[in-house]
C-alpha cells in the first residue's frame, strides 16, 4: 500500500454500502437473504437457453430497469445498460447510505474518486451487429453499417464507461481507477481505492463493481470452458463451494459499491462507520491459463501480503470469505492456501462461501463479498455455505455448512482469485479509533 | 521519500509500432507518422512466444503486449525463467498491464454465425453451433488481464499483478502504481505492459497497432545485480519541464491503451544521450518524472 509522505498513517473506513444481487436489490434485501438462506439462482430466463448445456445463473429478478435509468440525469442514462444500471442503482444506494448529497457543494469533488473492477460488454451489440454488418457484402457495407452505430453505444460498452457515469453522476474529479481482472477485478478496485485514500490523493473513493453476463455468447464461452455447473434440474443446489459433488460454478449478475473514506474525514462529519479495511494483496499465479495451482501458491502470496499490510498475524483472523467458486479445482487449491496462510489454525477459522447463495457475480465478485464481510464485523453473524452434503477429503475445513453462526468477528479474510491466475485479497477489521 | 528509495531503475524497454519494432522505429513513427499502415509489420508472434499451443489462444493484441514485454526483460537481461531467477525472486516480481476492452466479435464467432444462419443471428441454436464451432478457450480471448497472465507465464513472476483498463489513461496508472509497488516495497521487479490492436468489426480507419512494455526494478536490487539502466523513474510534484510525447495527440492517441507507455519509452529515448547534471527530467505524467539512467550516481556524489 502506498503510504508515504506527510499523509503516512491515514488509514480508511467504509461509510456507505449499496448493492444489487441475485437475492436482494439493495444490501440490506441482500443481508437478509444470506440469513434466511435464501439462494438467487434459477432457471435463465432473460435468453433462450434451452440448447445450453447450463441453463441456471443467478439474475436479478425483479429489477425495474427502465425505471433506475428514467430517474437518472440525461448525460448518464446513454451508458446504463444492464450492468451499468445495476452499478449505478448500487452507487446512489451507498452514496445515500455514507449521507453523502449529491451536488453538495461543500464535498470538494477533487477529493473524491472513483474505482471499479469491471469489464466492456460490447456481446451486447451482436444483435445490432449481426442485423447490419453481418448480411454486409462488401467491406465497404460492414464499414458503413459500422459506421452507423451511433458512438455512445461504444462508450456504452466501454470498461470505463461505468466510471465515467459515476463520476459524472458524483462531480468526482479525483483518482479514476478502472481494473479488470475478471473475478479478482472489484477485489483489486476496493484495493486500489484505499491506496488512493492512505496516499493522500483522495478523501473519499467509491469503489466497488458490476457484473451482467447474461448474454448467449459469454455464457456459451463459459460452458465451453467446462466451467459452469450442468445441475440444470436442482439450481438451488448447483453452487455447492468445498462440496464433494461440486461440478462447477453458476453465473450472476449484480452490482456492489462501497463509500470508503478517511477515518478522520468520517469522523468530522460524523459518519457512520462500517469497519475498516486494514489490508490489500495481489499476485499472479504463473501456472496455468484455466488452472489453479494445487499448491495454492498464487493465493496464498496474495493473502500474506494483505496481512502484512494490514499489520495482523494469521491467528487474529476470525473469519473467511473465501473466494469458494465450487469448482473441483479452485476450492481444493484455495483450501491448500488458506492452509499454508494459518497453519495448524486454519482449522478453527470458520470459511464460508456465500456463492453457494449469489451465485459468481464475476467482475462484481470480490465488491459484493467485501460488502458481506463488512456487515459480518457489524452484525455478529457468519453466513453459511449452502448445499454441503458430501465430504471432500481434500476441502476438510470449517466451511460454515448449511447454517449460519453468531460469533464475534473483528477481523476477515476476503478472498477473489481470478481466470488468467489474478488473486487479490482485502482484510476488514472492526473498526476502533 | 527521499534519495534512492524514491529512485526506481528502468531496466528493459520494448517497443512495437506500425514503423517496426524498437525505440529508432517509435522515434521515427512520432516524428513522421503519415506514411505507415495499420498493423506493427512482419510481426512473427512466434519469435516472442515460442508454444504453438499458447499462441492459439492469444489474441493479436496479448501477443502484441506479450511480444513488447520480452523484448524488455531481453534488455533486462532477463529473457527467461532461468535468467529472471538467478537476479530476482519471483514471488516479489509482477506484471502490470494496460490494454482497452476486448471485442467478443471475432473472426471465427462471424464465421460461426454466418455459417448457422446465413449472417442472421439465431439464439434459439445459438448454444449447440457455438459448442461445436467455437474455441474452448474463447472466453480466456476475450478477458482483458489476459495478456498479464501470459507475460506472468512466460517469465513466472508471481508478485501483485493487475490490469488497468482505464482509457486513455491506462498505461500511466498501471506503470504509476508499479512505481508506488516497488517504492512501497511490495515488490522488486515489475513488467509493465500494454497493447493496442483493432478489434475486429470496430476498428477504424484511424487505429493503428501498437505495444509496450518497461521493465522497473528497486534501484538497489539493479544496481547490486550491475544492471544496465536505461532510464530511472521517480515521484515529483512538479507540474512543469519538459514534458514526454502527449498522448492525446498524433500518432499516439491512435493507440489509446498503449500510448501513455509509448510516450514514456520515448522520453527514455530521448533522455539516453542527455546531461545527467541536469535533474529537471521529462514529466511522463500520473506524477511521474523520468530521468537519465546517470542521475543517480550524480546525485548520490
Amino acid at each position: 500500500m502506498k503510504s508515504h509522505g506527510p499523509n503516512k498513517g491515514r488509514r480508511v473506513v467504509v461509510t456507505g454500502l449499496g448493492a444489487v444481487t441475485p437475492i436482494g436489490h439493495n444490501a440490506a434485501e441482500t443481508w437478509q437473504g444470506l440469513k434466511e438462506r435464501r439462494c438467487g439462482i434459477d432457471t435463465i430466463s432473460l435468453f433462450d437457453a434451452s440448447t445450453f448445456e447450463t441453463r441456471i445463473a443467478g439474475e436479478v429478478r425483479g429489477f425495474d430497469l427502465e425505471k433506475v435509468q428514467g430517474k437518472a440525469p440525461a448525460e448518464i442514462q446513454d451508458v446504463l445498460d444492464r450492468k451499468n444500471t445495476f452499478g449505478y442503482a448500487a452507487a446512489l444506494e451507498a452514496l445515500g447510505d455514507a449521507g453523502l448529497k449529491l451536488g453538495d457543494a461543500s464535498v470538494d469533488g477533487s477529493r473524491i474518486g472513483v474505482s471499479m473492477g469491471t469489464e466492456g460488454r460490447r456481446d451486447c451489440l451482436l444483435p445490432e451487429l449481426a442485423a447490419r454488418k453481418l448480411r454486409a457484402r462488401t467491406e465497404a457495407e460492414r464499414r458503413a453499417a459500422l459506421a452507423a452505430i451511433p458512438g455512445y453505444e461504444y462508450l456504452r460498452y466501454a470498461p470505463y464507461a461505468l466510471v465515467y457515469a459515476l463520476s459524472s453522476l458524483i462531480g468526482a474529479r479525483g483518482p479514476m481507477n478502472t481494473i479488470s481482472t475478471a473475478c479478482t477485478s472489484s477485489s483489486q478496485a476496493v484495493g486500489f481505492a484505499v491506496e488512493k485514500i492512505r496516499s493522500g490523493d483522495a478523501d473519499i473513493m467509491l469503489a466497488g463493481g458490476a457484473e451482467s453476463l447474461m448474454e448467449p455468447t459469454m455464457v456459451s464461452s463459459f460452458i465451453l470452458l467446462g466451467a459452469l455447473s450442468k445441475r440444470n434440474d436442482n439450481p438451488k443446489a448447483a453452487s455447492r463451494p468445498f462440496d464433494g459433488a461440486r461440478d462447477g460454478f453458476v453465473l450472476a449478475e449484480g452490482a456492489a459499491m462501497l463509500v470508503l473514506e478517511d477515518a478522520w474525514h468520517a469522523y468530522r462529519r460524523g459518519a457512520r462507520i462500517y469497519g475498516e479495511i486494514a489490508g490489500f494483496g495481489c499476485s499472479i499465479n504463473a501456472y496455468r491459463i484455466t488452472d489453479s495451482p494445487p499448491d495454492g501458491q498464487g493465493p496464498l502470496l496474495a493473502m500474506n501480503a494483505a496481512l502484512e499490510d494490514a499489520g495482523i498475524a494469521p491467528s487474529e483472523v476470525d473469519y473467511i470469505n473465501a473466494h469458494g467458486t465450487s469448482t473441483v479445482q479452485n476450492d481444493a487449491s484455495e483450501t491448500m492456501a488458506i492452509k499454508r496462510c494459518l497453519g495448524e489454525y486454519a482449522r478453527k477459522v470458520p470459511i464460508s462461501s456465500t456463492k453457494s447463495m449469489t451465485g459468481h457475480m464475476v467482475n462484481a465478485a470480490g465488491a459484493i463479498e467485501a460488502l458481506i464481510s463488512l456487515l459480518v464485523i457489524g452484525e455478529g453473524y457468519i453466513p453459511p455455505t449452502l448445499n454441503q452434503e458430501m465430504a471432500d477429503p481434500v476441502c476438510d475445513l470449517d466451511y460454515v455448512p448449511n447454517v449460519g453462526r453468531q460469533a464475534k468477528v473483528r477481523t476477515v479474510i476476503s478472498n477473489s482469485f481470478g481466470f488468467g491466475g489474478s488473486n487479490g485479497s482485502l482484510v476488514f477489521r472492526e473498526y476502533v479509533a | 521519500m527521499e534519495g534512492e528509495a524514491s529512485i526506481v531503475a528502468i531496466t528493459g524497454v520494448g517497443v512495437l509500432t506500425p514503423a517496426g519494432v524498437g525505440p529508432a522505429a517509435l522515434r521515427n513513427w512520432l516524428r513522421d507518422p503519415g506514411e505507415v499502415g495499420r498493423p506493427v509489420p512482419d510481426f512473427d508472434a512466434a519469435a516472442y512466444i515460442h508454444n504453438p499451443k499458447v499462441l492459439r489462444s492469444m489474441q493479436r493484441l496479448f501477443q502484441l503486449a506479450s511480444a513488447a514485454a520480452v523484448l524488455a526483460m531481453r534488455q533486462a537481461g532477463m529473457g527467461s525463467t532461468a535468467e529472471l531467477t538467478s537476479h530476482a525472486d519471483v514471488t516479489r516480481a509482477g506484471t502490470a498491464l494496460a490494454t482497452t476492452d476486448i471485442s467478443p466479435i471475432t473472426a471465427d464467432l462471424v464465421q460461426t454465425l454466418e455459417e448457422a444462419g446465413g449472417g442472421e443471428l439465431q439464439l434459439s441454436r445459438f448454444g449447440e453451433v457455438a459448442l461445436h464451432k467455437l474455441h474452448p478457450f474463447r472466453r480466456l480471448t476475450l478477458l482483458a488481464n489476459m495478456a498479464a497472465a501470459h507475460v506472468s507465464l512466460l517469465f513466472g513472476l508471481q508478485g501483485p499483478s493487475f490490469t488497468m483498463t482505464s482509457g486513455v489513461e491506462a498505461a500511466q496508472q498501471a506503470v504509476a502504481e508499479s512505481y508506488w509497488t516497488i517504492v512501497e516495497g511490495r515488490a522488486d521487479l515489475m513488467v509493465c505492459e500494454a497493447g493496442d490492436s483493432p478489434a475486429y468489426g470496430v476498428e477504424t480507419e484511424t487505429s493503428r497497432e501498437a505495444a509496450g512494455a518497461l521493465v522497473l526494478e528497486r534501484w538497489s536490487s539493479a544496481k547490486a545485480r550491475g544492471a544496465a539502466v536505461v532510464g530511472l523513474l521517480r515521484a515529483t510534484a512538479a507540474s512543469g519541464g519538459v514534458v514526454a510525447a502527449r498522448i492525446d495527440e498524433e500518432p499516439l492517441r491512435r493507440c489509446p491503451a498503449s500510448g501513455g507507455l509509448l510516450s514514456m519509452i520515448e522520453a527514455v529515448d530521448r533522455l539516453s544521450g542527455a546531461d545527467p547534471q541536469r535533474s529537471e527530467g521529462v514529466a511522463a505524467g500520473a506524477g511521474l518524472q523520468i530521468l537519465p539512467a546517470s542521475y543517480a550516481e550524480v546525485a548520490a556524489r
